[in-house]
């Protein structure tokens, strides 16, 4: 399956390669034809241009050439006209022409160049010539007569000299000489056309390998060449083709027949030109100028030969290199290929290690809930071997009530992360036992499957419905004794109360009637018998204050905290005042120190300030001046008051005993007191989360310490 | 027959803090009208002519009466609540004679509308002597409404 795909894969991927490849190519070529036309196209254009502007120039400089000749001959017209010898020469018998003629014509001549210059007469005999007085040829004679016909000035013509074959075109200036009408003479200029007319014609402003100008006349049916060709020598009056049959081939054949514009054609040597055609204004000659087809194309034939090269080379290389390049990228595909087949096969090793070795039961479901894969467990747990497992659908192993919400379930395992549930299973014989199942939806190589990671819980479900059950039954207890400690605080409190109304009444009777006996019977009562009565009532007495002691140590030690910020110093002035009586008469110097404040129950906290100012109070009263102070130290990094007199002390060596309940450390006869005050001032201490302790020394007065905590009580 | 008008009730259970009482009150020559009740119920039928004392006229009023808190039957605070709750008793001086310094007895009964709270001490003497300024207010000193 895997092998198959990778071979259908690498094949897609070289034809695709391939008409990559073609494609290329097929651009490349549409390109370079594109190219090619485009410079074709450039260069005929720039040669029309050329050869346009060429001719317009050529025609133009021997169209001025021709009138500027016709206007020399103007000049001479004008001037010979006052020269009488010439009339003379003309009509009068041959003579000598004088000095003054043959300088004029002379310089004429020598001016102008001109080859020769000749009078004749309107016979067409020849009265002077400065040139070699060759015979006329009756051709010229002929071209002389015609243009003597009218007085204008006309140039003839080119034609050959018969004798001596040189060209000649001649320029004749009739001459009339009023009144008469007629025309007496002219006089010739001859122009050897070769000193300009046919360098202009032959020279081509640019460099150029085959362009030329020429100069043809229509001769009857036949085109007359009358120039020196560039390609051919001999031609000048002497090439002659026929027109009709060289129309729309020989250029000049199509310049004589008006063609305008530029065209293609075949000229005088058969080669393919472009051409074009003036006609010469004034004149029996067109002008072609035409330029080889070859040589247009020539450049562009090379550009082009040249960038065929190129990009063949260039395609060529091409190819190999896409080759190579292809290649390198397959071999790396290939290697990378196989370090993931290594590195997959490392997994999956891995992975068969772990489900088979792992505690709980691993499955792989398909798309049909078939089971398509099971580890070791899973047959130790279902009871099924492998085989029998493989054959088996996943809601095959579930206890068929628990199958409700399975489609849900299944559904709800394709979200990431899957999803995480409890339900029950069955083994092969039938038992059933509850299950955690982990499944998620995983794929490989396109397929989905569900992974499920199945967990024995049925201790855990027993474990936690014994706690469960633990927990309700600690409830339970909780409440039970709370319920009982309520109860036993209500007990308590209904104690207190008991005793604090039934107790004092029997003391108060035992205390009134032995008074009523002394008072009453006084006289009868020996003074033994009235001490027995006193005892009686002091220890009556003695009971009713141990009576209120006890009950306010269970007050103070009960009673609800009601804490609050309070400040000490307050609390210790009002505990202060309260303690009048016991100051009346007394020197007594009260010193109070800051006391920071505190978190504390103001009533309580009262009562120890009280208890001990109390105490302070009483153990100095042998004190000339009682001297009592409270203060705030800080000791370990806490807050610790104390209230410090100057009275009578204790031995350190019972200190521990100081805060028992009804212990005291002197006497009913030195000090009275019932031993409470400081047991409630410590139990009070005590519920706030404090310490209490003292120091003093025997007869040097007493400090006494006590804290109030962080970790108060709770209410 | 016509008995000279009450005009201290005693409510106390207790025989020796009863004769006590009014040892205390013979004493200070404040004891020549006194009825003594031994239960709160007792107490309820004497001041509201009610059961064995439904022949009483009505006219009758203690100047005071000294109330025990606790009482068998019917509880002090309870008798005191009865007292001062009906228009025709609410305004007989009641003072409640007390071992308990708790605290909850004295805010009920001065809820209730007590005129006097009074601890009994054990000290005779000093039992005496509340007795004498007791018996010396409301007897003498304090003017009793007008009926």
């Amino acid at each position: 399956m895997h092998g198959q795909r990778k071979t259908g894969e690498r094949m897609k991927l070289t034809a695709a390669l391939l008409a990559l490849y073609l494609l290329l190519l097929a651009a490349l070529g549409a390109a370079g034809y594109h190219f090619y036309h485009g410079q074709q196209q450039r260069a005929l254009d720039e040669a029309r241009t050329q050869l346009t502007a060429i001719a317009d120039l050529k025609a133009a400089e021997i169209a001025g050439w021709r009138r500027e000749r016709i206007a020399d001959g103007e000049v001479v017209q004008a001037n010979s006209g006052s020269v009488p010898e010439i009339r003379r020469l003309l009509e009068g018998p041959p003579a000598a022409p004088s000095a003054a003629i043959l300088d004029w014509l002379g310089a004429l001549k020598r001016f102008h160049g001109y080859t020769n210059v000749m009078l004749i007469d309107n016979r067409g005999a020849v009265r002077l010539a400065l040139g070699p007085a060759a015979p006329f040829s009756s051709h010229c004679a002929t071209l002389a007569k015609e243009a003597m016909r009218s007085p204008q000035v006309t140039l003839t013509d080119l034609h050959r000299e018969s004798q001596s074959g040189a060209i000649h075109l001649t320029v004749v200036v009739p001459l009339v000489f009023p009144p008469h009408k007629i025309t007496a003479g002219a006089i010739l200029l001859w122009i050897d056309p070769s000193t300009f007319l046919f360098s202009r014609i032959q020279s081509w402003p640019t460099l150029s390998r085959t362009a030329e100008t020429l100069l043809v006349r229509r001769e009857g049916d036949q085109i007359l060449y009358l120039n020196e060709l560039r390609h051919r020598k001999g031609t000048a009056l002497r090439l002659k083709l026929p027109i009709e049959q060289n129309r729309g081939q020989l250029p000049a054949a199509d310049a004589v027949s008006g063609r305008q514009g530029v065209w293609s054609g075949v000229d005088y040597r058969g080669s393919p030109v472009l051409a074009t055609a003036r006609r010469v204004p004034d004149s029996p000659w067109w002008l072609v100028a035409k330029v080889d087809a070859d040589e247009i194309e020539a450049p562009i034939q090379q550009r082009s030969e040249l960038v065929a090269i190129i990009l063949l080379l260039s395609v060529l290389a091409a190819g190999p290199a896409i080759g190579l390049l292809w290649y390198a990228q397959r071999s790396h595909l290939e290697t990378v290929r196989r370090e993931s087949e290594v590195a997959r096969q490392a997994l999956v090793e891995h992975f068969s290690y772990l489900s088979r070795y792992a505690n709980d039961i691993i499955l792989l479901e398909d798309e049909t809930r078939r089971i398509v894969e099971a580890n070791d467990r899973a047959e130790q747990s279902y009871g099924y071997d492998r085989g029998e497992l493989l054959a088996l659908s996943i809601r095959d192993l579930h206890e068929p009530s628990s199958l409700a919400g399975f489609e849900a379930r299944w559904e709800a395992a394709k979200k990431p992360g899957g999803i995480l549930f409890e339900t029950t299973h069955r083994r092969r014989d039938g038992s059933v036992f509850p299950v955690e199942v982990s499944a998620r939806v995983i794929e490989v190589d396109g397929v989905g499957f569900r992974q499920s990671i199945i967990r024995d819980i049925t201790e855990r479900k027993r474990a936690r419905e014994e706690i469960e059950s633990l927990n309700q039954e600690l409830e339970q207890r909780v409440q039970r004794r709370t319920a009982e400690l309520e109860a036993s605080n209500k007990e308590l409190e209904a104690f207190t109360y008991s005793v604090s109304h039934d107790l004092r009444a029997p003391l108060r009777a035992i205390h009134g009637f032995s008074r009523l006996l002394e008072e009453e019977h006084a006289p009868q009562l020996s003074l033994k018998a009235r001490h027995y009565l006193e005892m009686v009532r002091r220890n009556a007495l003695q009971m009713g204050n141990l009576i209120d002691s006890l009950l306010a140590l269970s007050r103070f030690g009960h009673q609800p905290l009601r804490t609050q910020t309070v400040a000490p110093a307050a609390l210790a002035r009002q505990a202060w005042e309260e303690l009048g009586t016991e100051r009346e008469g007394r020197r007594v110097e009260f010193v109070a120190g800051e006391l920071p404040s505190c978190t504390a129950d103001p009533a309580l906290l009262k009562q120890v300030f009280a208890n001990l100012l109390g105490n302070a109070l009483k153990y100095s009263r042998r004190r000339q001046t009682a001297r009592i102070e409270i203060g705030c130290s800080t000791m370990a990094n806490s807050c610790v008051y104390w209230v410090r007199d100057n009275g009578a002390g204790f031995d350190m060596r019972y200190a521990d005993k100081l805060f028992g309940v009804f212990q005291r450390l002197h006497s009913q006869a030195e000090y009275e007191g019932s031993g409470i005050g400081l047991a409630i001032a410590q139990r009070i201490v005590q519920r706030h989360g404090g310490r209490i302790w003292a120091e003093a020394k025997l007869d040097e007065g007493a400090t006494f310490y006590f804290t109030i905590g962080d970790t108060v009580e709770p209410e | 027959m016509s008995l000279p008008p009450v005009e201290i009730l005693l409510v106390e259970d207790n025989p020796s803090d009863e004769e006590l009482t009014i040892h205390a009150l013979r004493s200070n020559h404040l004891a020549n009208n006194i009825e003594v009740v031994r239960d709160g119920a007792e107490a309820l039928d004497y001041i509201f002519h009610t059961g064995a004392f439904a022949d009483r006229t009505v006219g009758d009023r203690p100047k005071v009466i000294l109330l025990d808190v606790k009482l068998p039957k019917v509880d002090g605070l309870e008798v005191l609540r009865r007292i001062k709750s009906d228009h025709r008793t609410r305004s007989i001086p009641v003072v409640v004679l007390t071992s308990s310094h708790e605290e909850r007895d004295v805010v009920d009964s001065y809820s209730l509308g007590v005129n006097s709270y009074i601890v009994k001490p054990v000290d005779f003497s000093q039992f005496a002597e509340v007795v004498r300024q007791l018996g010396l207010y409301w007897l003498l000193l304090n003017q009793p409404p007008l009926d």
